[in-house]
């Protein structure tokens, strides 16, 4: 029915480049020493990420480990997504079908749509169908397996 | 009876000073009104979040795919019993619209947007997104919100509904959708935003997926053009990604980088969706 494809692995996608958006420094491995400072807008290949850190690489064989938040992605993304066969659909006229009534893919959700809209009960109630227990919610997180743990709070911090 | 005599009250002030409306008086039983109408005790949630719900599904149809609408309710499950709400009729659903975005409505409602789900990776950027939502609700900010505005609303409406003898019901319900959509197409308090993104992470973190799943998807976002349409009402209605990764990853780094074995569900996440690819 819809177009997906192109099954790409990968937590970030192989040769994946990024730019370093503040002056950061440059560990020998996560929460290691420091081996240096990686200036802002230096840019970067990336080929790991462990955690909240990228392995980086930057110009003149500088490599290590850097905090996630200190590095923009650059570029469009290519073929990162399990769904990249999906864009050309996405962007495309392709309709589909719902309820009966044929819906344009083309254009998003806006402001306008949200303003204009008629409250839909029956959908609300059609969600039930789809709806899961928390026994087979359970049985579901454990065949990944997914096992529950204690973490506090994040707590916001004081300016 | 409370909404009776406030309607009475008013209907009196207005036939009785046709010429000189006492402002006070109007003004005290508008408030007795705004009181009367919202409902504000917990049991009424599941009403507002339903009324919010139909709001946003008038918007945007589901998406027919049974597979996928179940896949999305059980990681949506799992990661709602890791929250102080686990007994809220959660429901997760996929719209099928090209945007990028998902929505919350009060009573455990959450919505994705087949054109973000279609940006993910793996099922911890899937869990990612849901655990924000998530936050929403166990939170209350779609609900304070949509209370507010829908008693604002009524307020005023007042004078109007004074005269007019239509059913309470359907007036409360009027200004409820209006609340609604008031609040999903301009965006909550952004503050509201930082908070359901640190609930998120918890959350995501406590279900056993690596928690960085939702600062992933921000990056995503934060490579895409933000001038391409697709992430127009997100990014009006949300703080730049760019600021909510920066702010995430300085509480992260201090506070989630000791957990360990944390899962990503690539494999999983690839396998429930694969019936959508090119037929």
């Amino acid at each position: 029915m819809v177009m997906f494809s192109l099954f790409v692995s990968g937590v970030v996608a192989a040769a994946d480049s990024g730019t370093i958006s503040t002056n950061t420094q440059l560990y020998q491995q996560p929460d290691g020493s420091v081996s240096g400072t990686l200036l802002a807008n230096t840019l970067v290949e990336i080929s790991a990420r462990r955690g909240g850190w990228y392995q980086v690489s930057a110009s003149g064989g500088r490599q290590g480990w850097v905090r996630l938040g200190a590095v923009r992605l650059s570029g469009q993304e290519q073929s990162e997504s399990v769904f990249s066969g999906l864009w050309g659909w996405l962007n495309s006229g392709y309709s589909v079908q719902s309820g009966g009534t044929a819906t344009a893919g083309i254009r998003g959700l806006d402001a306008g749509d949200i303003e204009s809209a008629s409250a839909d009960h029956g959908a609300v109630d059609s969600l039930n169908r789809f709806a899961v227990d928390e026994q087979a919610a359970r049985r579901y997180a454990a065949s990944l397996p997914l096992k529950a743990r204690k973490v506090a709070d994040l707590k916001e911090r004081k300016k | 009876m409370i909404i009776r005599a406030a309607l009475l009250l008013l209907t009196g002030i207005l036939l009785s000073s046709c010429k000189t409306i006492d402002i006070n008086q109007l003004a005290s039983a508008s408030g007795t009104l705004k009181q009367a109408f919202v409902p504000t005790g917990e049991a009424e949630e599941s009403d507002i979040g339903r009324e919010a719900a139909a709001v946003l599904l008038g918007a945007a149809p589901l998406l027919q795919d049974e597979q996928v609408q179940v896949y999305v309710n059980k990681v949506g499950m799992w990661l709602a019993l890791q929250s102080d709400r686990p007994d809220l009729d959660w429901r997760f659903a996929v719209l099928d619209d090209a945007d990028i975005n998902a929505f919350a409505a009060p009573g455990g409602y959450v919505f994705i947007t087949k054109g973000l789900l279609a940006r993910l990776r793996n099922e911890s950027e899937l869990a990612g997104v849901l655990a924000h939502e998530i936050g929403h609700v166990v939170a209350s900010h779609h609900l304070v919100a949509i209370r507010k505005q829908a008693r604002l609303k009524l307020a005023g409406m007042a004078v109007q509904l004074a005269l007019e003898e239509r059913g309470t019901d359907t007036r409360q319900l009027q200004a409820l959708a209006g609340g609604a959509k008031l609040i999903y197409s301009r965006g909550l308090d952004r503050k509201d935003e930082h908070h359901a993104d640190r609930i998120g992470v918890v959350l995501a973190a406590r279900a056993g997926y690596d928690p960085y799943g939702l600062v992933t998807v921000l990056q995503t976002l934060e490579r895409m053009n933000p001038q391409a349409g697709e992430l127009g009402l997100l990014l009006k209605t949300h703080p730049k990604p760019a600021e909510r990764i920066d702010q995430l990853d300085r509480l992260m780094a201090r506070q989630l980088d000791g957990l360990r074995n944390s899962a990503l569900g690539e494999d999983r996440f690839r396998q429930e969706l694969a019936h959508l690819s090119n037929p």
